[in-house]
């Protein structure tokens, strides 16, 4: 059974409970002050009944002197019975006069049953309460004294109409009991099951979470408890949705990576374990193991770099660097140096504009990250290009150092820009593998600039060039340094000039 | 070279090599070319889509990962020449979209080349409509009419010779091993020795005018040689 179901019908069910007990007691309560006053009036009245007779008798006995007769005397005394009880009739007071044994007089309901309320001890009074013919008679039994013998009066009173009273009302109760009762009854189903309906809602949008469904939320409105759940629930199903989204993501690069670094290994083990088999078993000139010896060579050279360049990758994510302190200057021209027959080839200016400044970290590693750059600067560049190496501050407090390269080549578009720190990717595949790539290079040193607690930003505009900026961050700091991409306009100032 | 030329040889079958490494891409053209096939050479899917649709190849051999279009994408193109992909992924999802999609075969990188030719010859066998007819010297085979002549006479052979003759013929020049000989021809369950493949060797050379043919290759076993 539902919660609010149990709620509905638990609260109910204490009302009913509550209200019944509390209506009913309230009821007999108020049955048994009536009640008792109305017999406290009754015996009030008999008390005054039976002094009231027993003087009159007394007079009447005294006043008659000596009678003739005892029949006289016993006919004195009816007469004055009757009078009492004819009028208290009209009040609805019963009367009865015994005397000496006989009955006096009686204006009693005829009633054939046992009357015990006869055995009175002296000085007591007998009450009780008797159904006579469908009517609730209230007897008062007591000595009248008279001087003459042993008198008894019996005095009832008709109390039917106070008993009705006391069972109209307790239907009465019955029924108002049941109509509040549905009342309540439909009230409380509609206010509980409408309470109940974020429950619901709540647990509908669970269920679809859990199917897989992972941006359902909760209306959450009203602040009460409720309000305040739906609003945590949503707030937790948004971190669950980010979580799976960057978990997907995550796999999916994952496998990407697995996909890639097979092709990349299975490639030339085909081409060497190929040409080895060629060799052994073909019929074939001399030129054709000459050709065929080369690709060996060539591809388990390209084999090597990719397993180094993994394994650098590998030991960078596990173990740290060194932090010496390093001229900026100093990197930026020994990665030049090693870039130089490259440039030259191509007939490539390299400018450079230093600042002076100093930077913490490896020096091999920088400067493999600096010559990792420029080379792809260099390829990207046609002949007769241009490009510019220059280092400046940035920040709040000036002390961030970026090191820049801008080049006027091919560039590249955004979506070749979002993915090429990726590992095994390459903008334009064919010539780089022809240059000897991997596509291993940028990724590699996007994990050496993190290790130096450094950020590289790509920035590049198709036909007109790209500008890679590497940003040492003093302390961990955001900032956003979008630079102008119009290459070539730079002058050379105060720094060693390369020329072809 | 000292060797009589040899006369009319009949290319075996025309077939297009669709593989952008280079290197893999000249080892098969190689491989094909030792054994009589005649092949084109293209590098990026774009291109094999074009070469294809302008000449009707006896079979393609495609690469999965293409630059411009995936393999995948460019058997979609081509209509009714049979396919034999080629692919560094080894996953079972791949190799069922690739049949999926209509291919004759699938094979994984890196592979051997005699496995290469098998299946190349295999798919051949199954779609080609041409009888091949080998002609090398004074002998001429017709390996659909198991028929085989000498100097315009015919040859008697045993099957056994006959299916020897037929693996070197079809690997000729690649140097097959005596243990590969002796798999192919008579089988796993075989209890002779390998010199029962020299006595068949012998045979044939004696048969069919072939001793410079048939050379015998130092550690390595027997090589059909054909000029080329």
């Amino acid at each position: 059974m539902k919660f609010w179901q149990k709620t509905f019908l638990a609260t109910l069910a204490l009302f009913l409970v509550a209200f019944d007990v509390g209506i009913f007691m309230l009821a007999d309560m108020s049955y048994k002050n009536s009640m008792q006053s109305e017999q406290q009036k009754c015996l009030g009245e008999h008390y005054f009944i039976t002094s009231a007779i027993s003087k009159d008798m007394d007079a009447v006995a005294q006043r008659e002197g000596s009678y003739d007769q005892p029949e006289d005397m016993e006919a004195a005394y009816r007469s004055l019975c009757e009078t009492y009880g004819e009028y208290y009739i009209s009040q609805g007071i019963y009367l009865e006069v015994l005397m000496d044994g006989k009955t006096l007089y009686t204006s009693l309901p005829p009633y054939s049953g046992e009357r015990e309320e006869l055995s009175v001890a002296p000085n007591e009074r007998n009450t009780i309460m008797r159904d006579v013919a469908g009517s609730i008679y209230y007897y008062v039994a007591g000595d009248l004294p008279v001087s003459s013998g042993n008198a008894m009066l019996i005095y009832a009173k008709d109390l039917t109409l106070i008993v009705e009273e006391q069972r109209t009302l307790e239907e009465n109760l019955v029924f108002v009991s049941i109509l509040i009762s549905a009342c309540l009854a439909v009230a409380l189903y509609f206010v509980l099951s409408s309470l109940s309906r974020p429950i619901k809602g709540l647990s509908n949008t669970t269920r679809r979470i859990a199917a897989g469904n992972f941006s359902e939320r909760v209306k959450a409105t009203g602040r009460d408890e409720f309000g305040e759940l739906g609003q945590s629930f949503n707030n937790m199903a948004d971190e669950i949705e980010e979580q799976m989204v960057s978990l997907e993501k995550a796999a999916e690069q994952k496998q990407q990576f697995i996909d890639n670094l097979a092709h990349e290994l299975r490639t030339p083990l085909t081409t060497i374990y190929g040409y080895a088999e060629y060799i052994k078993a073909a019929a074939i000139t001399e030129e054709d193991r000459i050709l065929a010896v080369d690709y060996i060579m060539s591809e388990s050279s390209r084999l090597k770099e990719v397993a180094f360049k993994l394994l650098d990758l590998a030991l960078l994510k596990n173990t740290g660097i060194d932090r010496n302190e390093l001229d900026v200057q100093e990197l930026i021209e020994a990665a030049a140096m090693t870039v130089y027959p490259k440039t030259r080839e191509k007939q490539i200016q390299l400018k450079t504009k230093f600042v002076p400044a100093i930077v913490k970290g490896d020096k091999a590693l920088l400067i493999s990250l600096l010559v990792n750059i420029l080379d792809n600067a260099a390829k990207a560049s046609d002949v007769h290009g241009t490009i510019m190496v220059r280092n400046f501050f940035v920040g709040d407090e000036g002390k961030d150092i970026i090191i820049e390269v801008l080049d006027n080549g091919r560039g590249m578009t955004k979506e070749q820009l979002d993915q090429i720190v990726l590992p095994f990717y390459r903008v334009d595949k064919a010539r780089s593998r022809e240059q000897g790539g991997a596509g291993l290079g940028l990724s590699l040193c996007a994990q050496i600039a993190r290790a130096h607690n450094a950020e590289i930003r790509f920035y590049s505009k198709p036909e007109k060039g790209t500008v890679v900026r590497i940003i040492f961050y003093d302390a961990l700091r955001e900032g956003e340094y979008a630079p102008d991409i119009s290459a070539g306009d730079d002058d050379a100032e105060g720094g060693a000039i390369y020329e072809s | 070279m000292g060797r009589l030329p040899g006369r009319g040889l009949k290319s075996m079958a025309k077939i297009l090599i669709v593989e952008d490494e280079k290197p893999i891409n000249e080892l098969i053209h190689r491989n094909l070319r030792l054994v009589g096939h005649e092949c084109d050479q293209v590098y990026d899917g774009i291109k094999a889509v074009e070469v294809a649709k302008s000449y009707s190849y006896d079979l393609i051999i495609l690469d999965v990962m293409l630059p411009g279009l995936s393999g995948f994408e460019v058997i979609k193109e081509i209509e009714g020449m049979p396919v034999i992909f080629l692919t560094a992924k080894d996953g079972i999802a791949d190799r069922v979209q690739g049949l999926d999609l209509g291919a004759d075969d699938y094979i994984v990188k890196p592979f051997d080349a005699l496995e290469l030719l098998a299946r190349v010859n295999a798919v051949l066998r199954r779609t080609s409509k041409h009888t091949p007819v080998f002609e090398l010297d004074d002998t001429k085979i017709d390996f659909e009419a198991h028929k085989v002549y000498y100097k315009e006479e015919p040859v008697e052979l045993t099957p056994k010779e006959f299916e020897l003759l037929e693996a070197l013929v079809m690997n000729r020049n690649i140097a097959l091993s005596r243990d590969k000989l002796l798999e192919n021809v008579w089988g796993y369950d075989f209890l002779g020795d390998t010199r029962t493949i020299d006595v068949h060797i012998q045979k044939l050379r004696k048969k069919l005018g072939w001793e410079d043919r048939i050379k015998t290759v130092y550690k390595l076993g027997y090589r059909l040689e054909t000029d080329r």
